[in-house]
């Protein structure tokens, strides 16, 4: 008893073979001690023959069950293992959004559970291989760079313990997903791969592949989600500006229709009623001529064509400019300038007389006629800060004030003042010139923009005595 | 200005669009004039020299060639007023009309009153610089330049000016109604070394504005052209 014991407990640590031979061994020695003649191996009686074959059959079954029972706890463990480790992949790599979080969790990964140094290769469009994750000197060999290749086109393994190229010392396994193989993650071990480890390999592979394919169409479905809505702003865009040209047009043929066909019946028509006809032909036409004229240059802001002239300029004389061409909108409205203590600075006059025009066309729209607009300028910490305030609604929350300065962007009550292009043209010019422009409301009611343009390097200086008496002296 | 009624001015219209020619003869007509159309460079260039014009509107985008390569065709003969008719956010060519010979520009699209204030001062200065350019008064607004007395005043106060303030003042009064490049303005203060100071323009322009207009900010004689140069305004109602 004592000695099937002995062979169980042999069995159990150490397996078939070393259980075989304790059950030779134990046999030997009951053979060697307790069998007369004793201290021999000789044996005088033929039952205990019979004996030592039984008890040498009864360990080698014994031996081998308790080995095969080992055995199995051993691959059940290592069945556990590589759950959990597939398991914990699964989980980190479930975590990330994109294809190349994806491939540098997973790297990790497996460079912590297989003891490998790893990379991962995708194939870029054109035919480029790129390494989105991992150690690309792995692949110091160009043999190694053409296995990766040969994986990426043909989708199966290359390179180690595997059937497409037998050479290398690394693994290279693609990640196939249907027909498209969407990666290779190449792998160098310190040892050969065991079936084991291979196994656990290709359980890798698929799982990542899966996370990859989820990242492919989760990019897809963004991708056509952010066409479908480019699509749709398009073709707001386009209804808004069609029906913006239309209108000034259906008004302009209309009046100059009724102009055309009063001729007929003479005297019909009163010379105030001739005159407001004609009064709106001109209105209108302004105000499509204004709007062909934001189109054109957001246009050209947005191809990036416009060019910035920029010399030194008194801010007081743009901003004339800029009332003196707002004219008609301009009467009867309160505009109080005060730009004190200005020096020249460096702008590109016709573009910041747009600016400046724009942002007090803006003022005018959203504000009552009885109420003033105050243009403001000041140098501060050398950039020049220009403010135009209304006192009218104002914005609504801080969401407008970010948003009024998008194209197409209408304030609330002002559909039929404009396209919504003014202020974003202002933008575009502020920005072009190195500045920024801001919407904020005002303390006491109203809206207030302010451009911000840095002021570098002095304003050029004039020796009016010098420059006076070079030509005083040739009369 | 008044022409005899029986010999009425003649005016060339050099523009291909049928419309615009149109409605230029109308405002023409009304103001006494008698049009000569023209839709391409060629002919224009053809009717000048032989119709005698007292006035070329000029479109700078013809069909058959380069509206500057009209005027300077017809500037080789002639000192006949040439307005160009231009489009927006074309303040180079604008300029370089300006400085090859043209009297003034209208900016399509502009108003019929717009373009005979052009033509009107088009015409007055061509008159005046056949004439001596002797002791003048010229008025714009509540300002009063005396040319011959070197006296200027507002409102009849009379305004103390430095000798450059009253150069570039003087220039812009002879030329009242037109506009004036930086280059030109500049050749005539400052002299030939000085055209590329524009900023001398732009303070002593501000020193202007300051002693002859209520508003500096909102000029109503001394008038800008963002990218061109300046004008006076005209003394004539317009």
């Amino acid at each position: 008893m004592l000695y099937l014991l002995g062979v169980v407990i042999v069995a159990i640590s150490f397996g078939l073979g070393p259980a075989i031979t304790a059950a030779i061994l134990g046999v030997s020695t009951f053979d060697f001690l307790f069998v007369p003649p004793h201290f021999t191996f000789r044996v005088s009686d033929a039952r205990y023959l019979v004996t030592f074959a039984v008890m040498l059959i009864v360990a080698v079954i014994t031996g081998t069950l308790t080995a095969r029972l080992r055995e199995q706890r051993e691959r059940a463990l290592i069945r556990e293992r590589r759950i959990g480790a597939l398991y914990r992949l699964s989980h980190d790599i479930a975590l990330q959004s994109g294809a190349d979080d994806v491939l540098a969790t997973a790297l990790r990964h497996i460079e912590d559970v297989l003891g490998v140094r790893a990379l991962a290769s995708v194939m870029a469009d054109g035919g480029v291989v790129q390494f989105p994750a991992g150690d690309p000197s792995i692949l110091e060999a160009e043999a190694e760079n053409e296995a990766v290749r040969w994986a990426l086109r043909s989708g199966r393994p290359a390179g180690l313990a595997t059937a497409g190229a037998s050479e290398g010392r690394v693994l290279h396994m693609p990640l196939v997903v249907g027909t498209n193989v969407r990666a290779v993650l190449s792998m160098r071990p310190r040892e050969p791969f065991e079936p084991e480890r291979l196994e656990l390999v290709r359980a890798f592979s698929s799982l990542i592949g899966l996370a990859l394919e989820r990242c492919h169409l989760a990019d897809r479905a963004r991708h056509i989600q952010a066409e479908v809505e480019a699509e749709r702003a398009r073709n707001a865009v386009l209804s808004s500006v069609s029906h913006d040209l239309r209108t000034p047009l259906a008004a302009i043929t209309g009046a100059a229709t009724t102009l055309r066909d009063e001729s007929h019946e003479i005297g019909a028509m009163g010379a105030d009623t001739r005159r407001e006809l004609a009064e709106t032909i001109a209105e209108e036409a302004q105000r499509l001529n204004r709007l062909i004229g934001n189109l054109l240059d957001m246009t050209r802001l947005e191809s990036g064509t416009l060019s910035v002239h920029k010399e030194w300029h008194s801010l007081e004389e743009v901003v004339g400019a800029a009332l003196t061409r707002l004219g008609p909108e301009i009467k009867g409205r309160t505009v109080q300038v005060s730009l004190t203590e200005m020096p020249l600075i460096p702008m590109d006059d016709i573009l910041f007389e747009q600016v400046v025009r724009n942002l007090v066309d803006n003022a005018i729209k959203h504000s009552g006629n009885d109420e003033p607009i105050l243009i403001h300028g000041r140098m501060e910490d050398s950039e020049l800060r220009l403010e135009v305030q209304d006192f009218g609604r104002g914005l609504s929350d801080e969401e407008e004030a970010g948003r009024v300065f998008d194209k197409f962007y209408r304030g609330r009550g002002a559909s039929s003042a404009g396209a919504g292009l003014g202020l974003a043209i202002c933008r575009g010019i502020v920005e072009a010139h190195g500045g920024t422009i801001e919407a904020a409301n005002r303390a006491g009611g109203g809206a207030v923009f302010t451009v911000h343009l840095p002021v570098q390097g002095n304003p050029p200086t004039i020796d009016s005595e010098a420059v006076a008496g070079m030509r005083d002296s040739q009369p | 200005m008044s022409e005899p009624a029986s010999v009425p001015p003649v005016a060339l219209l050099i523009e291909d669009e049928a419309g615009i020619r149109r409605f230029l003869r109308a405002a023409l007509e009304s103001q006494g004039f008698s049009c000569i159309e023209a839709p391409t460079g060629n002919e224009g260039i053809a009717h000048a020299a032989t119709r005698a014009p007292e006035i070329i509107l000029l479109d700078l985008g013809l069909p058959d060639m380069d509206g500057l390569a009209v005027m300077r065709r017809i500037r080789e003969w002639s000192t006949v007023p040439i307005i160009v008719l231009t489009a927006r956010g074309k303040e180079r060519e604008k300029v370089d009309a300006l400085d090859g010979g043209a009297d003034d520009y209208v900016t399509k699209p502009f108003s019929v009153l717009e373009l005979l204030a052009r033509v009107r001062a088009a015409r007055r200065h061509r008159a005046k610089s056949d004439a001596s350019e002797g002791a003048e008064v010229i008025e714009s607004g509540s300002l009063r330049v005396d040319m011959g007395r070197r006296r200027v005043s507002v409102h009849g106060a009379a305004v103390q000016l430095t000798p450059i303030e009253y150069r570039l003042l003087a220039t812009l009064a002879r030329h009242a109604g037109r506009v004036l490049t930086h280059e030109f303005l500049l050749r005539e203060v400052w002299g030939p070394f000085s055209t590329d100071q524009r900023h001398y323009l732009r303070v002593y322009m501000a020193q202007l504005r300051q002693k002859l207009e209520a508003d500096p900010s909102r000029p109503t004689v001394l008038m800008t052209e963002p990218g061109v140069g300046y004008r006076m305004a005209d003394a004539e109602p317009a």
